[in-house]
Parts: C-alpha cells; sequence; structure tokens
C-alpha cells in the first residue's frame, strides 16, 4: 500500500491529491439540501470534492485557467441528480471529470457524457477517490474518439465503458496535446426530437420518487433527448427535488408550446391599459440573432387570470366579508411577454393588469418576482388608482423565479423555469 | 553484439529460482524442456535469420499471443528475471510494500500478455524494455491500496469487469453470472454509505436489500428475489471476490515441481559461474539505446526516426537552465530523492524546497515532451502526417525509455571504466566499493559541474547506487 506522500512519486505521470478532512466536510454540508435520495447526494459529494480539489490544482500547479463549465446546465445540481460526471473547462477546452470510487482497471462513462451533442467534449479525465485513505488522482484520461472506437457500451448500466490498457496514464500528454493536437472527436447521430406530449408524460414519469436515478427507466434515446434540453432537465430537477410545486417552463413557450391556462382571451383584460403596457415594452433586439444570420424568434406571450376567489371557500368567505362591495374585482390578469435575446438568454416582462370591466387594478394588490431562494427581488403594491404593474427582468435558460400575487393576506404563486 | 546460441537458449528456458537467490548471488533453474524446446526452434531453417536477443523477444511473443503455451513459458522465462528486480526496486522505493507482493503481482501482469503487450510496438522499443516499464507501472496500480477493506466496501471498489473475473473464476455459470451481476448492479444504484462510518462500512440494512429486490425485479427477465434472495446474492459475489488468488508458478510448471526431487523433475540447476556474465540489467538497458543497430530490426526510415528522436531529446536537454539539468541528473541519474537533492542544491549555495524540486523536475520533463512533440509536427508537416494523442503518448514514452539510461550513462562508464582493474578472485571488497564510491562522487561533481564535495551530502545515495550497479554486474 502507498501513503499519500509517496504517490506522486510513485505515479509521477498522474495527479494524486490529498483529501483533507475539511475539505471531505465542507463538500458534504453543501449537498445536503439539494438532491431527492442518497444515491443522488452521495453521486453530488464526489463530484463536488473532485472539482473543490482539481481545479484549484490545476490553475496553481499548471497555472491554466481552470472552471466549471456553464454549459449544459447552469446548475450543476440537475446533473448531479441524475448522473454522474461534471463538465469542466480547462485553458478555455472543454473537459469532463468522471470520479469514482472503483479500482482502475476500466473506465466508464456515462452514456450521457459521449452520445449528447452539447455534452461531449474532446477529453475526458478519470478520477480515482479513496475515501477511506483521504486522497484522490487522476489515474488517466482519453479522448471522445477513443471512447467511441476502443469502449464498449454496457447497456445494463448505459455507460461507454474504457479498458484502462486504451487509457492513456500520461497527464503530460494531455497538457501538450491541449496546445498541439486537435480535437479528436468521433462523429454521432443527432438526438431525435420530443414532442411536448411527450416530453409531458416522460416528465411525469421520471419525477416519481425513487431511491436512484431514473436514467435507467426508459430507453437511452429517450433519456438523452429528455435531458439534452436544459429547462427539461432543471424542471426534472425540481419535480423530483421540490416535489409539492408545478412549473411553467418557459423554454417551451418559445418553441410554440403555451398551456391552455395561458391562453387566455385579450378580451378577458382591460384592452386600453393592456395596449399601454405593450408599448411600454422595448420593440425587440433583432440584433443578437442578426449576427449569427438567423432570424429572430418571435416574442410570445401568455395571458392567465388569477382567481383569488378560486383557491377555497374558505378564503372566498375570508375576501367576500373584507371586501364586500368591491366583490368582483378579485380577479387579475397576469400577462408574461418573452423576448429571445440569444439562445439561452431572454427578456421577461410580467404585468398585472386589470380584468376587462375594470380600469384600475385591486386595492392593495401586490406584485413580487421572487427568485430561487424564495426572496422578492421586485416587489410593488397597488393603491386605489393603479392601473398596472410592470416588471422587467432578464432570464437564463435553466434558472426558475416566481411570481407572487397577494390581496388581503392571500398569496398566490405561479412558479416559472426560464 | 551477437550473442552465443548457448546463451539465448538460457535466455528463454532459465529462471531465477527466487526464494533462494540475493542480490548478489543468484540462483537459476533450467527447464529441460524449455530448453529442449528452445533448441529445436534455434535449429529450424526457417529461424536461422533471427540472431538477437530481442528478435526471439518478439518470435516468442508474436506467438504467445497466439495463445501458444510454450511461447508463454519462453516469454515467462525471459521475462521472469525483470520481475524479480521489479519487486526487489519496489519494495526498496516503498517501505509498506511488500517485496514477495509484488513479485507475485507482476509474475500475474506478465502472464497476462494479451493485455500488458496490447499497445507494444515492436519498432519503437525492445520487449524487455517496453514489459518493464509496464510492468513496473501495472504493480503499482495494482497495490496502490491493499488496506483492508469491509465486505461492502469491497464490493463498492469493484469494477464490473473485475467482478466477472472473479465470478468466473469462483465457478459460476453464464446464467446465474448475468444474475448476480444485476443483483450488485441494482446492489451499487441503491446502497450507499454513511458519511461518518464511511471507513468501515455496513452492509445494507434489511430495508435496503428490500429496496434492491424491488429494482432487481423491475430489470430481471429471468427471476425474482426477496431481500434475503439478493442479501444471499450480493454474499456469493463477496465470496468469489475475497477467493484467494492462485500461486501462478504452480500452474506454468506444475508437473515440474509438486514433483518428489528424488524421482527427478524437469528442472536443472544451472552453474552459476562464469556462464551468467550476459545476464545482467546494464547490457539490456544499452541495447535499448535509440539509434543502436543490433535490436531493430533494419527499416532504415525506423532507424533514421529513431535517431531524430534521440538528437531532439539530447539537444531540448542541454537546453534546459543549468539549475533543471542538474535536477534531473541527480534524480533520473543517481537516483536521489527530491530532499537529498535539496542537500546537494544547498552545498552549492542554492536554496530551494523539496515541493519546488519536485514541481522543477515534472515542468523540465514536460518542456521536454513538448519540444519533441513539436519538434515532429514540424517535421511531419512536409509528410502531411498529423499529431494526434496515441501518437504524443508514445512519443512520451519514448522519453520515459530515454531518460534514465542518458543520466546514467557517464556514471556507468565511470565504474565501467574503474572496476576493471580492481576484480579479483575473492569477488568485491569493501574497500573497492568505499573507493568506487568516492572516485565517483569527484568524477560526477567535475562533470556536473557541481562544488566539491557537494556530493558527499548524499554519500549513503551514492554508495547505494554503486552497490546496485555491482550487483547487477555480478
Amino acid at each position: 500500500m502507498l501513503t499519500i506522500n509517496e504517490l506522486p512519486i510513485a505515479f509521477p505521470h498522474q495527479i494524486c491529491l490529498e483529501l483533507s478532512r475539511k475539505s471531505q466536510d465542507e463538500a458534504w454540508a453543501s449537498v445536503q439540501q439539494n438532491y431527492s435520495n442518497d444515491a443522488a447526494r452521495w453521486n453530488a459529494y464526489l463530484n463536488q470534492l473532485c472539482i473543490d480539489t482539481l481545479l484549484p490544482y490545476i490553475q496553481a500547479e499548471l497555472e491554466l485557467e481552470a472552471s466549471v463549465y456553464n454549459l449544459p446546465s447552469a446548475n450543476l445540481a440537475s446533473t448531479w441528480e441524475v448522473v454522474n460526471g461534471t463538465a469542466i473547462s480547462i485553458d478555455s477546452t472543454r473537459i469532463v471529470i468522471i470520479p469514482s470510487e472503483t479500482d482502475t482497471d476500466e473506465f466508464c462513462v456515462p452514456q450521457e457524457w459521449v452520445d449528447i451533442p452539447t455534452w461531449l467534449a474532446p477529453y475526458y479525465l478519470a478520477v480515482q477517490v479513496n475515501l477511506d485513505d483521504g486522497w484522490l488522482r487522476v489515474w488517466g484520461y482519453t479522448t471522445h474518439l477513443q471512447l467511441k472506437t476502443k469502449g464498449s457500451l454496457n447497456r445494463l448500466t448505459l455507460s461507454c465503458d474504457l479498458d484502462r490498457d486504451d487509457m492513456i496514464d500520461n497527464l503530460d500528454v494531455l497538457w501538450v496535446a491541449l496546445e498541439t493536437c486537435d480535437e479528436e472527436k468521433a462523429q454521432i447521430a443527432l438526438l431525435p426530437p420530443l414532442s411536448a406530449s411527450e416530453s409531458e408524460k416522460l416528465l411525469d414519469q421520471l419525477s416519481q420518487p425513487s431511491p436512484y436515478s431514473p436514467r435507467l427507466d426508459i430507453s437511452s434515446e429517450q433519456w438523452q433527448a429528455f435531458i439534452a434540453d436544459p429547462s427539461r432537465l432543471q424542471h426534472l430537477y425540481l419535480r423530483r427535488t421540490v416535489r409539492d410545486k408545478v412549473f411553467v417552463n418557459l423554454s417551451q413557450w418559445i418553441q410554440g408550446t403555451v398551456e391552455s391556462i395561458w391562453q387566455v382571451s385579450k378580451s378577458m383584460m382591460n384592452v386600453d391599459i393592456f395596449a399601454d403596457v405593450l408599448t411600454k415594452i422595448e420593440a425587440p433586439s433583432s440584433f443578437a440573432f442578426a449576427v449569427r444570420g438567423r432570424s429572430q424568434p418571435k416574442s410570445i406571450e401568455g395571458i392567465s387570470l388569477i382567481d383569488f376567489t378560486n383557491d377555497s371557500m374558505q378564503k372566498r368567505e375570508k375576501l367576500i366579508q373584507t371586501r364586500s362591495i368591491e366583490l368582483k374585482n378579485l380577479q387579475v390578469a397576469l400577462l408574461i411577454k418573452l423576448l429571445p435575446q440569444t439562445e439561452t438568454e431572454m427578456n421577461i416582462y410580467v404585468a398585472a393588469i386589470p380584468t376587462s370591466s375594470y380600469s384600475h387594478l385591486p386595492n392593495g394588490l401586490t406584485l413580487s418576482v421572487l427568485n430561487e431562494d424564495g426572496n422578492p427581488a421586485m416587489e410593488s403594491q397597488a393603491n386605489k388608482t393603479t392601473q398596472k404593474l410592470l416588471y422587467n427582468f432578464g432570464g437564463e435558460v435553466g434558472e426558475h423565479f416566481s411570481i407572487k400575487l397577494t390581496l388581503d393576506g392571500i398569496s398566490i404563486i405561479r412558479e416559472f423555469i426560464v | 553484439m551477437t550473442k552465443e546460441p548457448r546463451d539465448i537458449v538460457a535466455k528463454f528456458s532459465n529462471f531465477l529460482n527466487v526464494s533462494e537467490s540475493t542480490n548478489y548471488r543468484k540462483i537459476w533453474v533450467c527447464s529441460r524442456r524449455l530448453k529442449k524446446s528452445m533448441i529445436m526452434e534455434l535449429a529450424k531453417e526457417e529461424n536461422k535469420s533471427i540472431t538477437e536477443v530481442d528478435d526471439w523477444a518478439q518470435y516468442w511473443l508474436s506467438r504467445a499471443l497466439q495463445q501458444d503455451p510454450v511461447a508463454k513459458e519462453h516469454l515467462y522465462a525471459y521475462l521472469q528475471e525483470s520481475c524479480y528486480y521489479i519487486a526487489v526496486q519496489l519494495a526498496e522505493k516503498f517501505p509498506l510494500l511488500d517485496w514477495a507482493n509484488c513479485f507475485q503481482e507482476a509474475e500475474a501482469i506478465l502472464l497476462e500478455s494479451d493485455s500488458l503487450f496490447s499497445r507494444y510496438d515492436s519498432t519503437r522499443s525492445s520487449v524487455i524494455t517496453y514489459a518493464r516499464m509496464k510492468i513496473d507501472s501495472k504493480v503499482k496500480e495494482a497495490l496502490i491500496s491493499t488496506g483492508i477493506r469491509s465486505d461492502a466496501g469491497l464490493l463498492r471498489w469493484l469494477t464490473e469487469k473485475r467482478l466477472r473475473k472473479y465470478l468466473k473464476n469462483y465457478g459460476v455459470k453464464e446464467q446465474e453470472l448475468a444474475d448476480l451481476i444485476l443483483a450488485w448492479q441494482c446492489f451499487q444504484e441503491i446502497y450507499v454509505p454513511s458519511y461518518t462510518s464511511r471507513k468501515s462500512l455496513l452492509m445494507p440494512t434489511k430495508e435496503c436489500y428490500e429496496e434492491i429486490a424491488k429494482r432487481y425485479n423491475q430489470k430481471s427477465t429471468t427471476k425474482t428475489s426477496s431481500g434475503e434472495n439478493i442479501a444471499e446474492q450480493i454474499a456469493e459475489c463477496v465470496r468469489a471476490a475475497r477467493k484467494p488468488k492462485e500461486n501462478i508458478l504452480r500452474i506454468l510448471f506444475s508437473d515440474s515441481l509438486d514433483k518428489d526431487p528424488s524421482k527427478g523433475n524437469d528442472l536443472d540447476k544451472v552453474n552459476n559461474s562464469n556462464e551468467e556474465d550476459d545476464l545482467d540489467e546494464d547490457n539490456n538497458t544499452r541495447e535499448d539505446k535509440l539509434g543502436e543497430e543490433n535490436d531493430f530490426e533494419n527499416l532504415e526510415e525506423v532507424k533514421s526516426q529513431q535517431i531524430k528522436i534521440r538528437d531532439c531529446l539530447i539537444s531540448t536537454f542541454e537546453a534546459l537552465p543549468t539549475e533543471a539539468k542538474l535536477m534531473l541528473r541527480l534524480y533520473h541519474g543517481l537516483n536521489l530523492t527530491h530532499t537529498d537533492i535539496v542537500q546537494v542544491l544547498k552545498l552549492n549555495g542554492i536554496s530551494i524546497s523539496q515541493s519546488t524540486v519536485s514541481r522543477r523536475i515534472k515542468d523540465s520533463k514536460r518542456a521536454l515532451l513538448r519540444e519533441l512533440v513539436i519538434g515532429q509536427i514540424n517535421q511531419g508537416k512536409s509528410l502531411s502526417l498529423d499529431m494526434n494523442n496515441e501518437i504524443a503518448d508514445e512519443l512520451a514514452k519514448q522519453l520515459h525509455i530515454w531518460l534514465d539510461p542518458f543520466c546514467q550513462d557517464p556514471i556507468n562508464d565511470l565504474l565501467t571504466l574503474r572496476i576493471q582493474p580492481k576484480i579479483s578472485s575473492n569477488g568485491i571488497s569493501r574497500e573497492v566499493l568505499s573507493f568506487l564510491k568516492t572516485d565517483l562522487k569527484h568524477y560526477l561533481e567535475m562533470k556536473w559541474q557541481i562544488k566539491a564535495n557537494s556530493l558527499d551530502a548524499v554519500d549513503l545515495a551514492v554508495g547505494k547506487y554503486v552497490e546496485n550497479w555491482l550487483s547487477r554486474k555480478d
């Protein structure tokens, strides 16, 4: 057996790093809240520990820029909830690291990282984590091409397995290759698109609670097509971890699928005020798309009726008591307008507008936009004469926020994923 | 250097009696069966052109890769001594490694010749050099953590590839094997260590086994298991994984070793005097100096490529900063530790920490590789050959093979020169050892341009180098 001090001498071409008790505890603490089962939490723990240990080392010792890669999902947790692996960027090259506590006679890469076009990378690092002895080591690396040509697909675990003899165990070769070699990637097939209804069905199925990842529960093609969309991955993550909420997926709106409750007719709103709101919304910027030579997708809007009387009998009684005069003014139209800026960003407008028979919003109505932590980022209240409440903010695919309308102590919340 | 037929026969049919040999006194035995086989092969008309040791090694290797059992045994005889040296060196370098474990592991690796030689390129290095490099790294991988594992820890550490191997060796048949693997996979999906007791894992609870069983039943097409069944299946996997490894030697030479010596067996003791002069380490490393004519097939292009690589490496090395060159020479030449190197540098007015020494050595080697790769790219441009990761890795191996001998050459040259007049019929005395050591220190201080007496700081290490060198000279 080799001690942590002997490892770098025994394996001078690998990266062998100590895992202090402190770093283990910190990584463990950081994964407590966010996962639906113990297996996912442990997976997140290993991956977090890896990046906490490896990235600073690469920056300091090799003097290369090293950080987490932003795509496919800005939220690492949504990936770790269902699959092992992390995409990082070293010197602007995308590299996938796969940590494992197993022996190193083979390298098993989950198929997602090999066959999803936006997930794959030119290089894959094999990281062995030894918690007992308190170290991790990068014992080898390989290319996408090598995985596809020499690796074998394990259909039971949906991983691409490569024999250690087919890996390169000298990390110096990688650092030199980053500088001197072209990226070696194999051609892969495009993923079949998923229809909105298929997508909904799968989301329901995959959100079911389980003590293991649902990645093996549907066909690999369907699974890859499903999670390839970052907003769907995020939605799945939220459904699995925050089980009692329903989210409206705004990326789906852009792709043309708006839920029927958001397709309320414009005639239900006070049309003058609605027109006024539209003038306040900036003309969409076509610049970002013109640069790419693409036509800009149209802006999309959704209108929903928020009915304070609909929620429950008790609430209704309460409301009737306090607002006997204005009985009917307990409905508000909520307008959401989306203006895509780039493929991953959109400009979002949220407006509360009175219904058609009214010229102003209910007195005391509060409209808030809450961020991911549930804290209000924007909030204001209507008085007797307020005609509209309007907010504008930018959102990136995968982010989530909520809109809260409060009237006389009754809150109605709608959850959204960008 | 052409070897006499008798020497070649010995190389492929003798092996070390490891339990009775020491570093200074080696006991050899000869397998009569292998000797006969070798003599027969030598006599064949079509083999007359095979003259060099490495050519024979290549010959037996290609037959071994076609699963010829006698070829495997010849290869084993040829490389078994290397396994011994690797084990001795590793045990010396890493005190917690057990010599016998290293040796047993090295033998096991050697016998899986398909895996060992899977990326061997005969135009790039000799069989023995390549084998030593690979066996050394594979033994270290195998022994990196041999601490006691709990059953659950062991199950989590297994890869599917390894578990399959263990189950097959345990005698498990195909269908049952598939069932056990599935049970183990479900275990891997669901069982999670407890953070606080992750150093001594407990087996799954009854509830956990039930969950695993549920999952198993979802996925199995052949049978359903209860929690209890799963527990039993998992236990079977543990038993298979814990079964002691078989003694390789027994399998190979089972018809010779077990027999009662009085009834006669296949093995003859080899007369250990003068016949063994060509079994030393140095000659073998010399044979691999890039560019020398003897060991490669006479392909002009390959030769000139090797020469270009060697020249590139030499010039890049010489272009390194003086301090870096010295560190590499001390590390790869004299086998000094980083701590030792710090001492020598201190005496030369250079104050540097151990981690800086380590870092500089790493950086220098990376720079050497980088120059080599870029040099190859520039050459390749005219031939429109591409550089890729595999070629770069091959170049890295060439660098690795070249570096030690390059740094050790001046040392070995001096020792060879000085030793000749000193050999007497009584062998090497302590005084001679001391003389050699002193002489070497002075010589190196002069050659490497470091302050006189600065190598006194590492007197012990220098002495060790000389001793090891002598033991291989025999």
